[in-house]
This record gives C-alpha cells, structure tokens and sequence, in this order.
C-alpha cells in the first residue's frame, strides 16, 4: 500500500517535472496585447487620472513616434518579473519597426515591484542608470505613500523627457540584425512539389484527353482553367502559411482611432527593477 | 518518338524537382545558420558591455575606504582571463563547443566574482550611497539582464537550427555541405542552487570556485 502510493507519487512527479521546467520559462501565458496607451488593470488610478495620461502618452507617440505603454497589474503573473518583463514588451511589440523605439513601464501591484523595459533603440537615450534613478527617485516615494496617480505621472513625464532629449537628434544605435531565422518558412516546398507532380500529370492526361475528343485546338482552353485554378489554390495556402508571431498586421498606425496598437519594436532587456 | 520525348520530359521534371528541393533545404538551413550568428554577434555584444564596466566598477569600489581586497582581486583576475578564451583561429565559438564550453566558463566566473562583489558591498554603506556606485550597479544589473535575455534567444535559435539539421531530407544537404551543430548556453552549476555567502574573509583569495569543466 505506502510503497505503491510512494511509487505512484514518484511517477507523478516525474511526469511533472519536464512540464514545471518549462513552465519556469516559456509557458507563463502572456498577457495579450494592451488596448492602450496606460493600462490599468488593477484599477488603483481614478478612471480620469487613467484617462488624461493614455492621452499624454498617445499625443507623446504622435509627437515623437516613440511609444510609452504603462501596464499595471495586480499581481506578477511569473515567478520571474524580468523574464516575464522582457517576453511581455517584446509580444507587445512596442515601439516602432527597425527604430525599436518603445519603453513600458510594468507595475505589479501585489508584490510591491515595478520594472521599466527599454526598447533597443531607446537605449541610448532611457540607459539603465536614468531607468534606475526615475524609479527610485519619481516613482517609489509616491507609490510608497500610496499616491499612484502621482507616481506614475511622476515616471511617464521622466521617461519622456529622458526619451524626448535624443530621439529625435540621433538615429537609433545601430545593432545587430534581429536574430529570427526567417529562411524559406514561408514556403511549403513539399506541398509545392506535390503540386507540381500532379499539375504534370493531370495536364498531360487532360492534354491527351483533350486533343482527342477535341481536336488540337481545343484543349487550350481547359488547360487555361486549370492552371487558374491551380494559381489561386496555390495563392490561398501561401496566405494560411505566414508564420512566426511577429505581431501580425498591425504596422505602423498606432494612433488613429486613439487605442494603442505595437508597431513592431524589439526588446533586450535594457532598463531597470525596482521594488517599494 | 513522342514516348522517348516523354521520358526525357520526366527526367528533366525529376531533376528540376530534385535541385529545388536540394536548393530550398540549402537556402533554409543557411538561413538559420545566419540567424544563429547573428544572435551570437548579440551575445558577444551585451558580455563585451559588461567586460568594459569592469574597470570603471573597480576603480569606484577601489575608492571606498579598505575595501576587501580579495574580492576585488577575483573580478579584475577573472576579468583579465575572460579576454583569452577564443576560438582555434577560422572557427567561430558556436561550431566549437570545446571552446564555446571553456568560453562560458569565463564569463560565468566573471558573472560569480561580480556577484559577489555586490553582496560584499552591502557592507560598505558610504559606497552604496554613492550615485557614481549606484549608476554603476544599475548598469551592470542591466546587463546581466541582458546577457540572460539574449543567451537564451541564442538556445533558441541554435535549437531551430540543430533541429533542423538533423531533419530529413535538410540531414542530407547538412551532411553533404558541412553543416555543423551549434552549441548551446548550459545552465550553470551555481545558478540551480542558492548563492551562498562566504563570510570567511580573506581566507581563500578565490572565493567563488569556478565553474567545472
């Protein structure tokens, strides 16, 4: 009975294992794209504090194409608040294509930690050391005493100022091409060859079918017809198949209409933790 | 006639058939090869960031009144020992592992001298509110940050590709054009188990052992 039970425990955990291993890292589920610009979802902000900074930090993006996204949470959903910091902003896509010229502010109400994540592009203007300072300085002696609206004001107005001083003076430092193996992933050779194999064979048979019931000229015309449809058969399979989660459509834009959409920036981690 | 036409018709579909094939997995498998470089350029970039920091951090944390000195003496050595690790010269680090594995090594004897160096500093608290310190240590918080973040985009890229490699038919074409596995960032030793503190001043000039292999 125990050593059965024992053995059984031992089974479970070791079926266990490889899952919290990779639960660790990867599969904490992201939180899906913000609608705006300042995203509180723990509700500590008056809905029209909320509401005057998403319109600050949109008319910021306007201004200057950089993009600040506040996100405050109730409670840090990973057990690392870096890991999940850095996953979060990059699937967010802040900031712009190439310019990589987007920073997010992440609170996590609960465990009394915050984080500013800064974009590649950003770097230079947002380092680390002022990402550090605007916490410790700005922001966590008014969340200490309790005044968010205050110190989240306190941080945004810093960090645009901080953005604000070269973005527009300096391009971006330059880095090293985004590391994602794009290769031929789009195209589904097999499918393509298969298809090619039985286009062959299909047309040769039509042909000879054709030209005898028909005579010479009129297997043209069919022939016309299936390469059509073949094309267009081709043409809906090369749409399914886009591949790697790179944000989808959602390029540019991002202000019209008021919300927040990612314009395809890239993180590396740069920016500072900070607790209260 | 019209039959000999036919056949040759087939052969020269097949051949066609097999060079885009070969050509595509070719294509596809430099493709992600170029990626892992190109991640491993990212890698290289944010450790040499923190190798530059180095000098700067010691000569501030110098500054402060009779800092340990072993500590100290642990960053600058493994420092000065992460320069010399390289690649047999027209090899890169990721086809090597040997070399790749001594690389890691280093840099993570760095990453233990300079924790240490910050849980010592915890005992000095006119060099923690020095804003010179305190910009310094955000930065290197920063890129420790960093160097996690991209090392772990380099396992996932180097897996893409090694998976790839080893599928078929791109087996063929990797065997056929040299393609080599990448290797990969191990977890270190240290990492899975708490940071201990050794209060033993001074006992042992290397107070973080290095990482084996």
């Amino acid at each position: 009975m125990r050593p059965a039970a024992r053995v059984l425990v031992c089974l479970a955990m070791g079926a266990a294992a490889p899952a919290l291993v990779a639960a660790a890292r990867a599969d904490v589920p992201l939180p899906p794209p913000p609608a705006r610009y300042f995203n509180d979802y723990a509700s500590v902000v008056p809905p029209g504090d909320a509401e005057r900074l998403d319109q600050k930090l949109r008319a910021f993006d306007e201004q200057t194409s950089s993009q600040i996204v506040v996100a405050v949470f109730p409670s840090l959903p990973s057990p690392s608040m870096e890991d999940f910091t850095v996953r979060a902003a990059q699937a967010w896509r802040v900031g712009r294509k190439k310019l990589d010229n987007g920073a997010v502010l992440f609170v996590f109400v609960k465990d009394h930690k915050l984080r500013i994540e800064v974009g590649y592009g950003l770097e230079g203007a947002l380092p680390d050391a002022t990402a550090h300072r605007i916490i410790d300085e700005r922001i966590v002696p008014a969340l200490r005493a309790g005044n968010w609206t205050a110190g989240l004001e306190a941080g945004i107005d810093a960090m645009m100022a901080a953005t604000r001083g070269e973005y527009r003076a300096a391009p971006p430092p330059a880095r090293a091409a985004p590391p994602r193996g794009r290769g031929n992933d789009g195209i589904p050779w097999v499918a393509v060859v298969v298809g090619f194999i039985i286009f062959v064979t299909i047309l040769s048979v039509v042909r000879r079918e054709m030209t005898r019931t028909y005579g010479p000229t009129g297997w043209s015309e069919a022939g016309g017809a299936l390469l059509w449809g073949l094309l267009s058969t081709l043409g809906s399979a090369g749409g399914s198949s886009s591949g790697y989660g790179r944000g989808g459509g959602s390029s540019g834009g991002g202000s019209s209409g008021g919300g927040f959409s990612g314009g395809g920036g890239s993180f590396g981690g740069g920016g500072a933790s900070g607790s209260w | 006639m019209s039959k000999a036409l036919g056949c040759v018709a087939v052969v020269v579909v097949i051949v066609i058939i097999a060079v885009a094939v070969l050509g595509g997995t070719y294509n596809h498998l430099v493709g992600l090869s170029q990626a892992v470089v190109a991640q491993w350029a990212q890698v290289e970039s944010v450790y040499q960031r923190r190798a530059d920091l180095v000098p700067n951090l010691v000569s501030t944390v110098q500054g402060a009144a009779n800092f340990e000195k072993s500590t100290l003496e642990a960053v600058t050595q493994a420092r000065a020992s992460v320069g010399q690790v390289q690649a047999p010269a027209g090899a890169s680090l990721p086809n090597d592992p040997q070399a790749f594995a001594q690389w890691q090594a280093s840099q993570d004897r760095l990453s233990g001298a300079l924790s240490r160096l910050l849980v010592v500093v915890e005992r000095y608290p006119e060099l923690k509110a020095n804003q010179n310190f305190r910009d310094l240590q955000a930065q290197l918080e920063g890129t420790e940050n960093r160097i996690a973040v991209e090392r772990m985009r380099y396992n996932d890229a180097a897996r893409e590709y090694n998976t790839a490699r080893l599928r078929f038919p791109t087996a063929l074409v990797a065997g056929m054009f040299g393609f080599r596995e990448k290797a990969y960032f191990k977890a270190q030793p240290e990492a899975a188990q708490a940071p201990k503190v050794n209060f033993d001043f001074g006992a042992s000039p290397r107070a973080v052992p290095a990482a084996p292999r």
